[in-house]
């Protein structure tokens, strides 16, 4: 039984070594929230790569930021910056919304990998 | 409208629900004075408002990844508790019950109403809608009440039964669960990283359906999990097993062969 649990720590030190981020300069993206729309609705970002996504919300009350594809959400306080950070991520299309304003305020991420054209 | 207002519900205020139903059936089982309750709820809710009010200056904290922070260290000193908690009732330590009962649903209410509030009170001063955000309110509250009424009769039932197990594991995967889900808001704030998901069970359980939040409030269910969070998720499930285990095979012995303690 113990050689099992020494085996799981074991594991929790390699998923531990490979997970503490490196810092370092991450290409940064925009998106802007105003009468419960975001902007632009479809936001192009290359594969493979972590980002930085940078969200102003310019309207007067709070929305969340919510993506189940991305598994991200977070608060956005009126009139201020949230730097939120997404990736690597696989070619592809990923939904997220306004969780206040789910109708509204809806987008999508594409990933795109060097080379093609568009996500699928 | 609606459907938003109820999932606001199962996400936020069922934890609530959940742990304060789990602790009830405890401590009438154990025949404990239940005025605890009634110094937890009001502050944690005193607790809760006074985070959601300096929210935004909490979030804007430590290069904007302050509310992460908190948040995981918050529910790290949750899991914690449940594992005291755990220790004094294997313990038989019952004079220290109402302190960690109190402490375990202060922190629960705190972190978790003070989610509720922010969502509750924007969805209020916006809503174009008020009937739909009344009979969401009701119907939310309705879902959880029930669930906490049930999950209270069961444990309830099998601890006077002297069977805690259930009980045990309910509150283990509870608070386990909710430590795991952090470790995305670590990951959003860049502290750790995004690594590829394990599985993707998402073909028969999305994250985003009813029952996906639901098995994700209660036990951290994750359509996409990473590594790191299974390996967190089995030893934060194990270990104090394991330990339970091994201290009740040696008071057991003790017991045999006449050893007092």
């Amino acid at each position: 039984m113990l050689r099992y649990y020494k085996r799981l720590l074991l594991l929790t030190v390699i998923a531990l070594n490979v997970t503490f981020s490196a810092r370092a300069e991450l290409p940064e993206f925009h998106l802007t929230l105003n009468h419960n729309l975001f902007y632009p609705q479809r936001l192009e970002v290359p594969a493979g790569e972590k980002i930085r996504l940078i969200i102003d919300n310019q309207d007067d009350a709070p929305e969340e930021f919510d993506s189940f594809d991305l598994n991200r959400e977070k608060v956005l306080f009126p009139g201020r910056f949230t730097v939120i950070y997404i990736g690597p991520l696989e070619p592809g299309v990923y939904h997220f919304f306004g969780e206040f304003h789910p109708n509204q305020a809806k987008g999508q991420i594409r990933a795109i990998s060097k080379g093609h054209g568009g996500a699928d | 409208m609606l459907i938003n207002t109820i999932i606001l519900f199962l996400r936020d205020a069922l934890p609530v629900f959940w742990v304060m139903s789990l602790l009830l059936a405890q401590g009438n089982s154990l025949r404990k004075n239940p005025r605890w309750i009634f110094w937890t709820v009001p502050f944690g809710l005193i607790l809760a408002a006074l985070l959601m009010a300096n929210f935004a200056a909490l979030s804007n904290s430590l290069m904007g990844a302050g509310l992460e922070w908190f948040t995981f260290l918050l529910h790290g000193l949750i899991y914690a508790l449940v594992l005291v908690h755990l220790f004094l009732f294997r313990s038989a330590l019952n004079h220290y019950w109402q302190l960690s009962a109190t402490a375990l649903g202060v922190l629960t209410i705190s972190i978790n109403g003070s989610y509720f509030l922010v969502f509750l009170d924007t969805y209020w001063r916006t809503a174009q809608h008020y009937w739909s955000l009344i009979t969401g309110t009701i119907l939310g509250f309705g879902v959880c009440f029930s669930a906490g009424i049930l999950i209270y009769l069961l444990n309830y039932a099998l601890l006077q039964r002297g069977r805690p197990l259930i009980w045990v594991l309910l509150l283990l995967f509870w608070s386990t669960g909710q430590l795991i889900f952090t470790f995305n808001l670590l990951a959003q704030a860049n502290i750790i990283s995004s690594t590829s998901p394990i599985w993707n069970t998402g073909d028969w359980i999305t994250d985003s359906s009813e029952l996906g939040m639901v098995l994700n409030t209660l036990m951290g269910y994750e359509a996409t999990p990473t590594l790191l969070q299974i390996i967190f998720y089995l030893l934060c499930i194990l270990l104090p097993l394991l330990l339970f285990s091994i201290t009740e095979r040696k008071s057991g012995a003790k017991h045999k062969t006449g050893v007092s303690e």
